[in-house]
Protein backbone atom coordinates (compact mmCIF):
# COMPACT_ATOMS: atom_id res chain seq x y z
CA UNK A 1 0.00 0.00 0.00
CA UNK A 2 1.54 3.43 -0.97
CA UNK A 3 -0.14 6.33 1.08
CA UNK A 4 -0.48 9.80 -0.05
CA UNK A 5 3.23 10.74 1.72
CA UNK A 6 4.82 8.16 -0.94
CA UNK A 7 3.53 9.17 -4.02
CA UNK A 8 6.90 10.10 -5.83
CA UNK A 9 7.21 5.96 -5.53
CA UNK A 10 4.88 5.81 -8.36
CA UNK A 11 6.17 8.36 -10.52
CA UNK A 12 9.00 6.42 -10.18
CA UNK A 13 7.74 4.60 -12.46
CA UNK A 14 8.54 6.57 -15.21
CA UNK A 15 10.31 4.66 -18.31
CA UNK A 16 14.14 4.91 -17.92
CA UNK A 17 14.66 6.53 -21.63
CA UNK A 18 12.26 9.43 -20.49
CA UNK A 19 14.42 10.37 -17.64
CA UNK A 20 17.54 10.12 -20.26
CA UNK A 21 15.64 12.27 -22.17
CA UNK A 22 15.34 14.74 -19.25
CA UNK A 23 18.69 14.29 -18.13
CA UNK A 24 20.37 14.72 -21.68
CA UNK A 25 18.12 18.21 -22.93
CA UNK A 26 19.56 20.64 -24.05
CA UNK A 27 17.62 24.14 -25.11
CA UNK A 28 18.04 24.51 -28.85
CA UNK A 29 20.81 27.67 -29.92
CA UNK A 30 19.13 30.20 -31.48
CA UNK A 31 20.20 31.08 -34.92
CA UNK A 32 23.58 32.27 -35.51
CA UNK A 33 23.09 35.71 -37.11
CA UNK A 34 25.91 37.84 -38.90
CA UNK A 35 25.46 41.38 -36.77
CA UNK A 36 26.90 44.40 -38.30
CA UNK A 37 27.71 45.81 -34.58
CA UNK A 38 29.16 49.17 -35.31
CA UNK A 39 25.96 50.46 -37.51
CA UNK A 40 23.86 48.48 -34.89
CA UNK A 41 25.07 50.00 -31.95
CA UNK A 42 25.14 53.69 -33.43
CA UNK A 43 21.27 53.08 -34.25
CA UNK A 44 20.56 51.43 -30.85
CA UNK A 45 22.09 54.37 -29.14
CA UNK A 46 19.90 57.10 -31.50
CA UNK A 47 16.72 55.54 -30.49
CA UNK A 48 17.57 55.35 -26.70
CA UNK A 49 18.75 58.87 -26.73
CA UNK A 50 15.63 59.69 -28.48
CA UNK A 51 13.29 57.88 -26.11
CA UNK A 52 15.63 59.45 -23.42
CA UNK A 53 16.25 56.17 -22.11
CA UNK A 54 19.76 56.55 -22.27
CA UNK A 55 20.18 58.02 -18.67
CA UNK A 56 17.56 55.68 -17.27
CA UNK A 57 18.11 52.55 -17.95
CA UNK A 58 18.53 51.67 -14.62
CA UNK A 59 15.97 51.92 -11.60
CA UNK A 60 15.85 54.87 -9.55
CA UNK A 61 14.84 51.99 -6.83
CA UNK A 62 14.52 48.27 -5.62
CA UNK A 63 11.38 46.92 -4.64
CA UNK A 64 11.29 43.64 -2.58
CA UNK A 65 8.53 41.47 -1.92
CA UNK A 66 8.84 41.55 2.10
CA UNK A 67 7.64 37.54 2.58
CA UNK A 68 10.20 36.06 0.73
CA UNK A 69 12.92 39.22 0.88
CA UNK A 70 13.28 38.25 -3.38
CA UNK A 71 14.29 41.84 -5.34
CA UNK A 72 11.70 42.38 -8.00
CA UNK A 73 12.76 42.82 -11.26
CA UNK A 74 11.78 43.06 -15.01
CA UNK A 75 11.17 39.38 -14.50
CA UNK A 76 8.10 38.20 -12.90
CA UNK A 77 9.25 36.43 -9.90
CA UNK A 78 6.82 34.35 -7.30
CA UNK A 79 6.62 36.80 -4.65
CA UNK A 80 4.38 34.99 -1.99
CA UNK A 81 4.86 31.61 0.09
CA UNK A 82 1.39 30.73 -0.24
CA UNK A 83 -1.83 31.24 -2.53
CA UNK A 84 -5.30 32.42 -3.55
CA UNK A 85 -7.60 29.78 -3.03
CA UNK A 86 -10.77 29.06 -5.39
CA UNK A 87 -12.63 29.58 -1.89
CA UNK A 88 -11.27 33.12 -1.71
CA UNK A 89 -8.70 32.49 1.30
CA UNK A 90 -5.01 33.39 0.86
CA UNK A 91 -2.88 30.70 2.51
CA UNK A 92 0.52 32.10 3.78
CA UNK A 93 1.12 35.99 5.00
CA UNK A 94 0.30 39.11 3.55
CA UNK A 95 1.29 40.20 -0.01
CA UNK A 96 3.47 43.43 0.51
CA UNK A 97 6.71 45.35 -0.67
CA UNK A 98 9.09 47.54 0.63
CA UNK A 99 11.53 49.96 -1.40
CA UNK A 100 15.23 50.13 -1.14
CA UNK A 101 16.93 53.18 -2.06
CA UNK A 102 18.70 56.71 -1.16
CA UNK A 103 18.00 59.34 0.03
CA UNK A 104 14.26 59.19 -0.95
CA UNK A 105 11.93 61.78 0.48
CA UNK A 106 8.34 60.56 -0.21
CA UNK A 107 6.82 57.96 -2.65
CA UNK A 108 3.24 58.13 -3.44
CA UNK A 109 1.64 54.77 -4.26
CA UNK A 110 -1.57 54.12 -6.26
CA UNK A 111 -3.13 51.15 -7.32
CA UNK A 112 -5.42 50.59 -10.13
CA UNK A 113 -7.88 47.33 -9.73
CA UNK A 114 -7.88 46.93 -5.79
CA UNK A 115 -5.94 48.23 -2.64
CA UNK A 116 -3.15 48.82 -0.79
CA UNK A 117 -2.12 49.43 2.94
CA UNK A 118 0.62 51.08 4.54
CA UNK A 119 2.72 49.75 7.63
CA UNK A 120 5.61 51.48 9.66
CA UNK A 121 7.03 49.01 12.15
CA UNK A 122 8.73 52.21 13.36
CA UNK A 123 5.72 53.56 14.38
CA UNK A 124 6.82 57.25 13.27
CA UNK A 125 4.84 57.46 10.21
CA UNK A 126 0.73 58.10 9.49
CA UNK A 127 -0.21 54.78 7.79
CA UNK A 128 -2.89 53.81 6.14
CA UNK A 129 -5.88 50.72 5.74
CA UNK A 130 -7.37 50.21 2.49
CA UNK A 131 -6.86 52.41 0.23
CA UNK A 132 -6.66 53.41 -3.28
CA UNK A 133 -3.57 56.25 -2.93
CA UNK A 134 -1.27 57.63 0.09
CA UNK A 135 2.30 58.70 0.28
CA UNK A 136 4.58 58.07 2.82
CA UNK A 137 7.23 59.48 4.27
CA UNK A 138 10.54 58.03 4.08
CA UNK A 139 13.53 60.62 5.03
CA UNK A 140 17.06 61.00 6.08
CA UNK A 141 17.55 57.08 7.69
CA UNK A 142 17.67 54.57 5.61
CA UNK A 143 17.66 51.88 7.53
CA UNK A 144 13.99 52.47 8.29
CA UNK A 145 13.16 52.17 4.65
CA UNK A 146 12.92 48.03 5.24
CA UNK A 147 10.19 48.98 7.63
CA UNK A 148 7.91 50.33 5.67
CA UNK A 149 5.37 47.78 4.01
CA UNK A 150 3.06 48.06 1.13
CA UNK A 151 0.46 45.55 1.14
CA UNK A 152 -1.70 44.34 -1.46
CA UNK A 153 -5.05 43.65 -0.82
CA UNK A 154 -7.26 42.38 -3.52
CA UNK A 155 -10.38 42.22 -1.33
CA UNK A 156 -12.74 42.49 -3.89
CA UNK A 157 -11.55 39.23 -5.28
CA UNK A 158 -11.58 37.46 -2.55
CA UNK A 159 -15.52 38.19 -2.40
CA UNK A 160 -15.52 37.32 -6.09
CA UNK A 161 -14.15 34.09 -5.72
CA UNK A 162 -16.70 33.29 -2.26
CA UNK A 163 -19.39 34.60 -3.51
CA UNK A 164 -19.41 33.63 -7.07
CA UNK A 165 -18.47 29.86 -7.46
CA UNK A 166 -15.89 30.05 -10.00
CA UNK A 167 -12.44 29.48 -9.37
CA UNK A 168 -8.80 31.32 -9.55
CA UNK A 169 -8.50 29.37 -12.97
CA UNK A 170 -11.85 31.66 -14.40
CA UNK A 171 -10.72 35.13 -13.01
CA UNK A 172 -10.78 37.53 -15.87
CA UNK A 173 -7.43 39.46 -16.89
CA UNK A 174 -8.70 42.14 -15.44
CA UNK A 175 -9.10 40.69 -11.93
CA UNK A 176 -5.99 38.32 -12.14
CA UNK A 177 -3.84 41.91 -12.62
CA UNK A 178 -2.89 44.83 -10.85
CA UNK A 179 -0.89 47.96 -11.02
CA UNK A 180 0.33 49.73 -8.29
CA UNK A 181 2.60 53.11 -9.32
CA UNK A 182 5.05 54.33 -7.21
CA UNK A 183 5.57 58.39 -7.44
CA UNK A 184 9.10 58.82 -6.25
CA UNK A 185 10.77 61.98 -4.79
CA UNK A 186 14.21 62.55 -4.04
CA UNK A 187 15.32 64.84 -1.42
CA UNK A 188 17.47 66.50 -3.82
CA UNK A 189 13.87 67.47 -5.43
CA UNK A 190 14.29 65.01 -8.17
CA UNK A 191 11.27 63.02 -9.16
CA UNK A 192 11.37 59.40 -10.81
CA UNK A 193 8.02 56.90 -11.14
CA UNK A 194 8.27 53.08 -11.27
CA UNK A 195 5.31 50.82 -11.46
CA UNK A 196 4.94 47.09 -9.84
CA UNK A 197 2.86 44.57 -12.15
CA UNK A 198 1.37 41.82 -10.11
CA UNK A 199 -0.38 38.58 -11.55
CA UNK A 200 -2.02 35.51 -10.15
CA UNK A 201 -1.63 32.49 -12.16
CA UNK A 202 -4.73 29.72 -12.98
CA UNK A 203 -3.51 28.01 -10.01
CA UNK A 204 -3.71 31.17 -7.24
CA UNK A 205 0.32 31.74 -7.09
CA UNK A 206 0.69 35.49 -7.21
CA UNK A 207 4.11 36.79 -9.12
CA UNK A 208 5.19 40.39 -9.50
CA UNK A 209 7.37 42.62 -11.67
CA UNK A 210 8.88 46.05 -11.79
CA UNK A 211 9.52 48.62 -14.38
CA UNK A 212 9.90 52.12 -15.14
CA UNK A 213 6.65 53.77 -15.72
CA UNK A 214 4.99 56.97 -17.44
CA UNK A 215 2.05 58.41 -16.14
CA UNK A 216 -0.93 58.90 -18.91
CA UNK A 217 -4.34 60.94 -19.11
CA UNK A 218 -5.76 57.57 -18.90
CA UNK A 219 -4.29 56.71 -15.49
CA UNK A 220 -7.01 57.87 -13.24
CA UNK A 221 -6.15 55.64 -10.63
CA UNK A 222 -3.22 58.02 -10.25
CA UNK A 223 -4.35 61.32 -11.15
CA UNK A 224 -7.20 61.38 -8.76
CA UNK A 225 -7.05 62.71 -5.53
CA UNK A 226 -5.90 60.77 -2.63
CA UNK A 227 -8.48 57.70 -1.58
CA UNK A 228 -7.45 56.70 1.74
CA UNK A 229 -8.28 55.45 4.76
CA UNK A 230 -6.02 55.83 8.22
CA UNK A 231 -5.06 53.24 10.43
CA UNK A 232 -6.66 52.44 13.29
CA UNK A 233 -4.47 53.31 15.70
CA UNK A 234 -4.70 52.41 19.26
CA UNK A 235 -5.37 56.00 20.39
CA UNK A 236 -8.44 55.84 18.15
CA UNK A 237 -9.59 53.13 19.60
CA UNK A 238 -9.10 55.05 23.11
CA UNK A 239 -10.76 58.06 22.19
CA UNK A 240 -13.82 55.57 20.51
CA UNK A 241 -14.33 53.58 23.67
CA UNK A 242 -13.47 55.56 26.52
CA UNK A 243 -14.33 53.91 29.91
CA UNK A 244 -13.54 50.61 29.11
CA UNK A 245 -13.22 48.99 32.56
CA UNK A 246 -10.54 46.59 30.92
CA UNK A 247 -12.92 42.93 32.18
CA UNK A 248 -11.33 40.23 30.02
CA UNK A 249 -13.54 37.24 29.69
CA UNK A 250 -11.31 35.58 27.18
CA UNK A 251 -10.96 32.88 29.72
CA UNK A 252 -14.82 32.07 29.64
CA UNK A 253 -14.64 31.16 26.04
CA UNK A 254 -11.10 29.96 25.70
CA UNK A 255 -10.75 32.07 23.21
CA UNK A 256 -8.85 35.75 23.17
CA UNK A 257 -11.56 37.45 22.56
CA UNK A 258 -10.68 41.40 21.17
CA UNK A 259 -10.93 44.06 23.80
CA UNK A 260 -13.73 46.39 21.70
CA UNK A 261 -16.39 43.75 21.55
CA UNK A 262 -16.55 44.32 25.62
CA UNK A 263 -18.01 47.74 24.89
CA UNK A 264 -19.95 46.85 21.58
CA UNK A 265 -22.79 44.63 23.26
CA UNK A 266 -23.50 43.07 26.57
CA UNK A 267 -22.41 40.24 28.50
CA UNK A 268 -25.98 38.18 27.16
CA UNK A 269 -25.28 39.48 23.35
CA UNK A 270 -21.23 38.33 23.04
CA UNK A 271 -22.07 35.05 25.16
CA UNK A 272 -25.08 34.57 22.56
CA UNK A 273 -22.09 35.16 19.22
CA UNK A 274 -19.45 33.69 20.81
CA UNK A 275 -21.44 30.63 21.11
CA UNK A 276 -23.01 30.95 17.98
CA UNK A 277 -19.26 30.95 16.32
CA UNK A 278 -18.15 27.79 18.82
CA UNK A 279 -20.77 25.73 17.66
CA UNK A 280 -20.68 26.50 14.19
CA UNK A 281 -16.96 25.85 14.10
CA UNK A 282 -17.54 22.58 16.49
CA UNK A 283 -19.29 20.91 13.86
CA UNK A 284 -16.52 21.50 11.56
CA UNK A 285 -13.92 20.33 14.99
CA UNK A 286 -11.54 23.25 14.45
CA UNK A 287 -10.33 25.89 17.34
CA UNK A 288 -11.33 29.30 17.50
CA UNK A 289 -7.85 30.57 18.43
CA UNK A 290 -9.14 34.66 18.64
CA UNK A 291 -11.91 36.66 17.04
CA UNK A 292 -11.72 40.47 16.64
CA UNK A 293 -14.23 43.00 15.07
CA UNK A 294 -13.42 43.37 11.49
CA UNK A 295 -11.95 46.77 10.91
CA UNK A 296 -12.04 47.74 7.22
CA UNK A 297 -13.72 50.49 5.75
CA UNK A 298 -16.51 52.29 7.36
CA UNK A 299 -19.37 50.52 5.77
CA UNK A 300 -20.30 47.47 6.24
CA UNK A 301 -17.95 45.20 3.52
CA UNK A 302 -18.98 42.31 1.85
CA UNK A 303 -21.80 40.66 -0.29
CA UNK A 304 -25.66 41.53 0.90
CA UNK A 305 -27.45 39.34 2.50
CA UNK A 306 -30.94 38.31 1.86
CA UNK A 307 -33.27 39.44 4.89
CA UNK A 308 -30.61 41.42 6.49
CA UNK A 309 -30.04 45.44 6.63
CA UNK A 310 -26.19 46.04 6.76
CA UNK A 311 -26.32 47.06 10.60
CA UNK A 312 -27.67 43.75 11.32
CA UNK A 313 -24.75 41.91 9.89
CA UNK A 314 -20.97 41.88 11.78
CA UNK A 315 -17.92 40.91 10.52
CA UNK A 316 -15.08 39.39 12.57
CA UNK A 317 -11.80 38.11 11.92
CA UNK A 318 -11.66 35.13 13.39
CA UNK A 319 -8.29 33.07 13.33
CA UNK A 320 -8.77 29.15 13.82
CA UNK A 321 -6.30 26.78 14.63
CA UNK A 322 -5.28 24.70 11.08
CA UNK A 323 -2.98 24.42 9.24
CA UNK A 324 -3.08 27.51 7.05
CA UNK A 325 -2.64 29.77 10.09
CA UNK A 326 -4.65 32.07 7.86
CA UNK A 327 -8.30 34.13 9.40
CA UNK A 328 -10.96 33.60 8.35
CA UNK A 329 -13.53 36.54 7.54
CA UNK A 330 -16.92 35.38 9.00
CA UNK A 331 -20.59 37.22 9.03
CA UNK A 332 -22.77 36.65 11.67
CA UNK A 333 -26.72 38.26 11.54
CA UNK A 334 -28.83 39.16 13.66
CA UNK A 335 -32.59 40.17 13.63
CA UNK A 336 -33.49 40.84 17.03
CA UNK A 337 -30.55 42.75 18.34
CA UNK A 338 -27.94 39.80 19.08
CA UNK A 339 -29.82 38.00 21.50
CA UNK A 340 -30.01 35.37 18.78
CA UNK A 341 -27.33 35.00 15.61
CA UNK A 342 -27.02 32.86 12.88
CA UNK A 343 -23.52 32.84 10.83
CA UNK A 344 -24.20 33.55 7.36
CA UNK A 345 -21.13 33.03 5.32
CA UNK A 346 -17.17 32.40 6.32
CA UNK A 347 -13.93 31.10 4.68
CA UNK A 348 -13.11 34.13 2.82
CA UNK B 1 33.79 8.01 -20.81
CA UNK B 2 31.36 5.73 -22.25
CA UNK B 3 29.01 3.93 -19.96
CA UNK B 4 30.06 0.32 -21.44
CA UNK B 5 33.52 0.87 -19.96
CA UNK B 6 32.30 1.92 -16.81
CA UNK B 7 30.24 -0.94 -16.47
CA UNK B 8 33.24 -3.02 -17.53
CA UNK B 9 35.75 -1.47 -14.90
CA UNK B 10 32.67 -2.01 -12.36
CA UNK B 11 32.78 -5.80 -13.44
CA UNK B 12 36.26 -6.17 -13.33
CA UNK B 13 36.76 -4.66 -9.43
CA UNK B 14 38.85 -1.47 -10.87
CA UNK B 15 38.84 1.30 -8.27
CA UNK B 16 38.75 3.66 -11.52
CA UNK B 17 34.94 2.91 -11.49
CA UNK B 18 34.55 5.12 -9.08
CA UNK B 19 36.11 7.57 -10.30
CA UNK B 20 34.77 7.50 -13.78
CA UNK B 21 31.02 7.67 -12.22
CA UNK B 22 32.27 10.75 -10.15
CA UNK B 23 33.07 12.61 -13.24
CA UNK B 24 30.37 11.54 -15.68
CA UNK B 25 27.65 11.58 -13.15
CA UNK B 26 28.22 14.08 -10.19
CA UNK B 27 26.86 16.79 -11.20
CA UNK B 28 23.56 15.27 -12.06
CA UNK B 29 23.29 13.17 -9.04
CA UNK B 30 24.27 16.22 -7.07
CA UNK B 31 21.38 18.17 -8.79
CA UNK B 32 18.91 15.63 -7.99
CA UNK B 33 19.89 15.19 -4.54
CA UNK B 34 19.70 18.84 -4.27
CA UNK B 35 16.71 19.44 -5.37
CA UNK B 36 15.23 16.86 -2.51
CA UNK B 37 17.67 17.53 0.41
CA UNK B 38 18.60 21.43 2.11
CA UNK B 39 21.68 20.68 3.71
CA UNK B 40 24.74 20.00 1.68
CA UNK B 41 26.36 17.87 4.03
CA UNK B 42 23.24 15.41 3.34
CA UNK B 43 23.55 15.91 -0.02
CA UNK B 44 27.23 14.12 -0.05
CA UNK B 45 26.16 11.45 2.00
CA UNK B 46 23.64 10.70 -0.49
CA UNK B 47 26.58 11.02 -3.36
CA UNK B 48 28.54 8.60 -1.55
CA UNK B 49 26.16 6.40 -0.64
CA UNK B 50 25.43 6.28 -4.79
CA UNK B 51 28.87 5.60 -5.51
CA UNK B 52 28.68 2.78 -2.98
CA UNK B 53 25.02 1.47 -4.25
CA UNK B 54 26.04 1.06 -7.72
CA UNK B 55 29.55 -0.57 -6.79
CA UNK B 56 27.89 -3.09 -4.89
CA UNK B 57 24.95 -4.26 -7.25
CA UNK B 58 26.73 -3.67 -10.19
CA UNK B 59 27.29 -6.79 -11.14
CA UNK B 60 25.15 -8.90 -10.81
CA UNK B 61 22.91 -5.99 -12.18
CA UNK B 62 24.15 -4.91 -15.90
CA UNK B 63 22.11 -1.82 -15.86
CA UNK B 64 21.12 -0.18 -19.86
CA UNK B 65 21.03 2.91 -19.68
CA UNK B 66 23.97 3.41 -16.85
CA UNK B 67 22.79 7.38 -16.19
CA UNK B 68 19.23 5.90 -15.26
CA UNK B 69 20.05 3.24 -12.74
CA UNK B 70 22.46 6.05 -11.25
CA UNK B 71 20.19 8.46 -10.85
CA UNK B 72 17.15 6.59 -9.52
CA UNK B 73 19.80 5.28 -6.83
CA UNK B 74 20.68 8.79 -5.76
CA UNK B 75 17.15 9.95 -5.74
CA UNK B 76 15.97 6.93 -3.79
CA UNK B 77 18.63 7.62 -1.20
CA UNK B 78 17.97 11.70 -1.19
CA UNK B 79 14.03 10.69 -0.54
CA UNK B 80 15.07 7.84 2.57
CA UNK B 81 17.10 10.88 3.92
CA UNK B 82 14.30 13.34 3.63
CA UNK B 83 12.05 11.42 5.15
CA UNK B 84 14.12 10.79 8.04
CA UNK B 85 15.35 14.35 8.35
CA UNK B 86 11.44 15.30 7.92
CA UNK B 87 10.68 18.07 9.92
CA UNK B 88 13.54 19.28 11.45
CA UNK B 89 14.53 19.82 7.41
CA UNK B 90 11.83 20.41 5.19
CA UNK B 91 12.64 21.34 2.14
CA UNK B 92 9.95 23.62 0.43
CA UNK B 93 11.34 22.85 -2.98
CA UNK B 94 10.05 19.56 -2.58
CA UNK B 95 6.58 19.90 -1.08
CA UNK B 96 5.65 21.89 -3.80
CA UNK B 97 5.84 19.37 -6.27
CA UNK B 98 4.63 16.56 -4.05
CA UNK B 99 0.98 18.95 -3.22
CA UNK B 100 1.01 19.33 -6.63
CA UNK B 101 0.57 15.30 -7.54
CA UNK B 102 -1.98 14.95 -5.02
CA UNK B 103 -4.01 16.66 -7.67
CA UNK B 104 -3.58 13.79 -10.06
CA UNK B 105 -2.86 10.74 -7.80
CA UNK B 106 -5.49 8.86 -5.57
CA UNK B 107 -4.65 9.51 -1.91
CA UNK B 108 -3.47 5.64 -1.34
CA UNK B 109 -2.64 3.25 -4.03
CA UNK B 110 -4.14 -0.40 -2.58
CA UNK B 111 -2.08 -2.54 -4.10
CA UNK B 112 0.40 -3.46 -7.32
CA UNK B 113 -2.30 -4.31 -9.63
CA UNK B 114 -3.74 -0.36 -9.28
CA UNK B 115 0.48 0.86 -8.96
CA UNK B 116 1.28 -0.63 -12.28
CA UNK B 117 -2.05 0.58 -13.55
CA UNK B 118 -1.01 4.42 -12.70
CA UNK B 119 2.46 3.44 -13.76
CA UNK B 120 1.22 1.79 -17.30
CA UNK B 121 -1.26 5.16 -18.15
CA UNK B 122 1.44 7.72 -17.02
CA UNK B 123 4.20 6.31 -19.80
CA UNK B 124 1.66 5.78 -22.11
CA UNK B 125 0.69 9.29 -21.15
CA UNK B 126 4.14 11.02 -21.45
CA UNK B 127 4.63 9.00 -24.77
CA UNK B 128 1.57 11.36 -26.08
CA UNK B 129 3.57 14.34 -25.04
CA UNK B 130 5.35 16.70 -27.09
CA UNK B 131 8.97 16.51 -25.83
CA UNK B 132 8.58 19.69 -24.05
CA UNK B 133 6.00 18.91 -22.39
CA UNK B 134 7.21 15.42 -21.74
CA UNK B 135 10.64 17.49 -20.10
CA UNK B 136 8.37 19.54 -18.06
CA UNK B 137 6.47 17.21 -16.52
CA UNK B 138 9.59 14.84 -15.65
CA UNK B 139 11.62 17.44 -15.02
CA UNK B 140 8.86 18.19 -11.73
CA UNK B 141 7.57 15.49 -10.68
CA UNK B 142 10.58 13.00 -10.91
CA UNK B 143 13.59 15.34 -10.95
CA UNK B 144 11.78 18.05 -9.03
CA UNK B 145 13.29 20.49 -10.29
CA UNK B 146 11.98 24.45 -9.09
CA UNK B 147 9.77 25.84 -11.72
CA UNK B 148 12.69 28.83 -12.04
CA UNK B 149 15.05 26.21 -13.27
CA UNK B 150 12.66 24.14 -15.63
CA UNK B 151 11.94 27.24 -17.14
CA UNK B 152 15.00 28.74 -17.87
CA UNK B 153 16.00 25.08 -18.81
CA UNK B 154 13.32 25.15 -21.41
CA UNK B 155 13.80 28.72 -22.54
CA UNK B 156 9.82 28.99 -21.47
CA UNK B 157 8.66 31.91 -19.01
CA UNK B 158 7.70 30.65 -15.48
CA UNK B 159 4.74 31.88 -15.66
CA UNK B 160 4.20 29.58 -18.80
CA UNK B 161 6.11 26.34 -17.33
CA UNK B 162 3.06 26.51 -14.43
CA UNK B 163 0.28 27.25 -16.26
CA UNK B 164 1.51 24.04 -18.72
CA UNK B 165 1.62 22.06 -15.91
CA UNK B 166 -1.46 23.07 -14.34
CA UNK B 167 -2.98 21.62 -17.71
CA UNK B 168 -0.72 18.51 -17.67
CA UNK B 169 -1.56 17.39 -14.41
CA UNK B 170 -5.30 18.29 -15.30
CA UNK B 171 -5.43 16.31 -18.46
CA UNK B 172 -3.15 13.27 -16.52
CA UNK B 173 -5.75 12.89 -13.70
CA UNK B 174 -8.44 12.97 -16.63
CA UNK B 175 -6.83 9.69 -17.85
CA UNK B 176 -6.11 8.16 -14.98
CA UNK B 177 -10.40 8.76 -14.36
CA UNK B 178 -11.19 7.19 -17.64
CA UNK B 179 -8.77 3.89 -16.82
CA UNK B 180 -11.12 3.64 -13.92
CA UNK B 181 -8.63 4.75 -11.20
CA UNK B 182 -10.87 6.77 -8.06
CA UNK B 183 -8.69 9.80 -7.44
Amino acid sequence: MIYTTELWKVIDGIDDKYLVEAMEYKAPKRPYRIVILGVAAVAACIVLFVTGLLNNVRLPIEVYASETEKKLSGVETIIHNGKITDSGAVTGGTVSFFVIGEEIEKIRFSCRNYWIQAADSTEKRETYGNSKNFTLEYGENEAEYKCLLVVWEPTELYFSLKDHDKGVADLTEEERNDLIVLQITFLNGREATVAIDIHIDDEGFISAKVRKYKISADDTFVLQDDISTPHRTSQWWDEHYEGYDGTDRSAEWGVTVENKLYKDFTEEQLSSIMKTLQDYYAGKKRKILSVIRYIGNEKPRGGKYEGYEPEEVIYFRVVIEDDTGAPFYVAIGSKDGWNECQVLSEGY
Amino acid sequence: MDDRLIIDLLFSRSEKAIAALIEKYENICRRVSSNILRDRRDVEECLNDTWLGVWNTVPPEHPDPLSAYVVRIVKNCSMRRQKYLNAQKRNINLEQPLEEMKDFLPNIIQDDEDSELIIHTLNSFLEGLKQKDRLLFVKRYWYFGTIEDIANELGISQRNARTKLFRLRNKFKALLESEGVEL
